[in-house]
């Protein structure tokens, strides 16, 4: 009986160790894989049908902008400026089909940071002063102009706010532009051609650099961080980061207890921030799904079993589309004019935020790391 | 018949481990005997209240230090409040117990001195003045803000992050190295000791590395313990660091002093590549475009960096980070911040990562 028991046991004893191992270095694993899905012809698709095409799309729109800009800066008036307002609306919004996209090349080149800065995510309207969000540093740039001998390689918020699309918005439609222009025609058409020609150097080097870098984007079919589903699936939550904040929640007042900042919209000298927000979340949802042509993220949930969730992401993009639709243009006046409107957005918004940023990453398998979530 | 056969075992074994105890030379260790390893770290006389205690000092004094950051106006630090809890003088904690411990956070901290002028530091430029490179001052971060000095370093992060490498990182690997050397019947010794280290992973005895302990919940993993999740999931540290740690505790039980120190490696392995998987987060994150343009964000990222890189320098051996590369990741991070932010390609960040990456196969 003794010998019995004792055998019992060692039995319950080895069982246990082995046991207690094979637990040991549980509680670290990933949801599943989506087995059956290919996810390396998803990436192709993306890269093929949605990316390079973009970024050569940017170029044509670099290339039309400066045409016009040159018509302008030969003969300033409102009327050479009502075209060029056309071409510069026309590569306003292709960026922002892009703008998702910030990995990779983009990322190598901080384009989203030299063309089109956002002020980030950890800047606050109401206390960080005037600096933050979609604005323009007016004054670096005057100073660039009389002073000439500036650089635009340097990594800090001025020199981001004095080129770019913010740059390029202040000289063409800020206040007195073209008298400004008349009064001062050497300097200021050199700063802006300078400025323009930054702008395609980037584009250009990021469209180049595409086609070398898509073997490796199409063949890498993890989820950890820096993957390119990975990426992906931050950059939706990044882009519904800025929607919440700089793009429409901060300068409505969320950040400063409704003190309205209608100067920090987007683009706000060519009155289009609007415009630009619904092209910015209409892409993010034609990214989603790449196009609806079955190989898009949409379409990976559902291989994931969150056929459910995939819904609820899918109609809560159409209500945050419609709602930004509901808001006139110019997004500025509106803050104010048409608070209602821009109240209904905001929540929406957030619902959709949480759907990206919470409940994808997680069926997904993905770490948002944009964000420092240290909590220290 | 069986009665009889066991008791004669029975009296084999006994005589057997009379002989081989009253045996001094170095075969006399007891052989190996079954033992089980539990899930939690609830052995019968485990007992690591030094460790927890000068952890709670830890979180107590940062937790003062963050006081300044709240906000955007100047928040008054007191020098001598800093320097009491350092020292465990004066009855400095809100919690009494630390008090009257006869323990301090100074006299088991390597580079002491280096890592309290951080926390003193930190009270002097707490000063209502905008940093900017050369000056030292506030940089806001969010609606809050940090304390820097002139070349940009969060002192308050070189401060924890600095002695959670100069003294819990530090003095695990100086005491589960002297575990090994510990007798294999000398069980009480090695399981002290054991403990003792164990009590600066910081983790609840029932830690679960599938959970999100969220930051109210007062069992929930302290310093280390919390970076098991925040920066080691991808390395499964926290499953894998617990794990060794019962398994080497009931190791040292059943006399298995092969298991016992084959625990050790993994522990102190995992730990250092805990740490530099951290470093690598912070040497990387401030140079993703999110980050850029918000110094808060990246000079503070850059600073637990610092920590975590200095942490590096306690390790248990060169296996995995040879000398040359320590000392080239020390210089990068000990640049001016700003310089290392306003360097094209980030050249000496990417090189850092690139260390990392390659030492630790991160």
């Amino acid at each position: 009986m003794k010998k019995i028991s004792l055998v019992a046991f060692l039995v319950v004893a080895l069982a246990t160790v082995f046991y207690a191992c094979s637990k040991s270095d549980g509680g670290d694993d990933g949801p599943g894989t989506g087995q059956g899905f290919d996810k390396s012809a998803m990436l192709a698709s993306y890269a093929d049908n949605l990316i390079i095409p973009g970024y050569t799309a940017l170029q044509q729109q670099l290339a039309n902008l400066k045409t016009a800009s040159d018509a302008f800066l030969a003969a300033p008036s409102e009327g050479t400026r009502a075209t060029l307002k056309q071409a510069y609306t026309a590569a306003h919004l292709q960026y922002e089909r892009v703008a998702a996209f910030q990995f990779g090349p983009a990322e190598s080149a901080l384009l989203d940071l030299f063309v089109n800065f956002s002020g980030g995510l950890d800047y606050n309207f109401n206390t960080s002063g005037e600096l933050t969000g979609f604005s323009v540093d007016s004054n670096k740039i005057e100073q660039n102009i009389t002073a000439g001998g500036y650089t635009f390689t340097n990594m800090v918020r001025s020199s981001f706010y004095s080129q770019g699309f913010p740059a390029l918005n202040y000289l063409y439609f800020g206040p007195n532009a073209i008298d400004k222009l008349n009064a001062d025609p050497v300097k200021r058409k050199q700063y802006i051609n300078d400025v323009l020609a930054r702008f395609k150097a980037l584009v250009d080097k990021v469209a180049g650099d595409w086609p070398a870098y898509r073997a490796g984007f199409i063949a890498n079919t993890k989820t950890d961080v820096g993957s390119p589903i990975g990426s992906m699936i931050n950059q939706f939550a990044y882009q519904m980061d800025l929607l919440k904040g700089p793009r429409i929640g901060w300068p409505f007042g969320k950040q400063s207890n409704g003190i309205v900042f209608a100067s920090k919209t987007e683009a706000y000298f060519a009155g289009i921030s609007g415009a630009l927000a619904v092209e910015n979340i209409t892409s993010l949802k034609k990214i989603y799904t790449n196009n609806g042509n079955g190989k898009g993220m949409s379409d990976y949930l559902v291989a994931l079993g969150k056929q459910s969730l995939n819904t609820d992401v899918l109609a809560q993009f159409d209500l945050v589309i419609a709602r930004l639709q509901a808001i006139p243009d110019p997004l500025s006046a509106s803050l104010t004019g048409n608070a209602a409107a821009v109240e209904a957005a905001y929540k929406e918004i957030q619902k959709l935020l949480t759907l990206l940023k919470t409940d994808v990453p997680s069926a997904t398998g993905v770490q948002i790391t944009f964000m420092d979530n240290d909590g220290d | 018949m069986k009665h009889n056969l066991l008791t004669y075992v029975m009296i084999a074994a006994g005589v057997t481990s009379f002989v081989a105890c009253s045996n001094d030379d170095d075969n006399s260790n007891p052989s190996v005997k079954p033992y089980t390893v539990p899930t939690t770290y609830s052995f019968n006389n485990a007992s690591y209240t030094t460790s927890t205690q000068r952890v709670k000092m830890a979180i107590e004094l940062d937790a003062y230090l963050k006081l300044a950051n709240a906000g955007a106006t100047v928040v008054p630090l007191d020098q001598a409040k800093v320097t009491n809890m350092w020292a465990n003088s004066g009855n400095p904690f809100a919690d009494a117990s630390l008090n009257t411990s006869g323990k301090s956070l100074r006299e088991v901290t390597s580079d002491a001195d280096l890592y309290k002028a951080y926390a003193d530091s930190v009270v002097r430029y707490n000063i209502a003045t905008p940093a900017a490179p050369g000056v030292g001052g506030l940089v806001p971060r969010g609606a809050n803000k940090i304390i820097v000095g002139p070349r940009g370093l969060e002192y308050g992060q070189s401060f924890v992050k600095g002695i959670m490498g100069g003294l819990y990182f530090k003095e695990a690997v100086r005491i589960l190295g002297s575990v090994k050397t510990v007798a294999a019947r000398d069980t009480t010794a090695a399981q002290k000791l054991w403990d003792e280290a164990f009590g600066y992973l910081a983790v609840p005895a029932n830690y679960d590395s599938s959970l999100a302990y969220p930051n109210t919940d007062p069992n929930r993993p302290l310093l280390w313990g919390g970076y098991l999740a925040e920066r080691g999931k991808s390395i499964q540290a926290g499953g894998i660091i617990f794990g060794a740690f019962l398994k080497g505790r009931a190791a040292i039980g059943g006399y298995d002093t092969k298991v016992r120190d084959e625990q050790v490696d993994i522990i102190l392995a995992k730990w250092e590549q805990l740490a530099a998987a951290a470093a690598l987060n912070y040497v990387t994150a401030p140079t993703a475009s999110s980050a850029i343009g918000n110094f808060g964000t990246q000079l503070h990222a850059l600073s637990e960096g610092q920590g975590f890189i200095a942490a590096l320098k306690y390790r248990a051996n060169n296996n995995k980070l040879s000398p040359a590369n320590f000392a080239t990741l020390s210089a990068i991070i000990n640049k001016d911040f700003y310089v290392l932010l306003n360097q094209p390609g980030f050249t000496d960040l990417v090189t850092a990562q690139t260390i990392l990456k390659t030492a630790y196969g991160l």
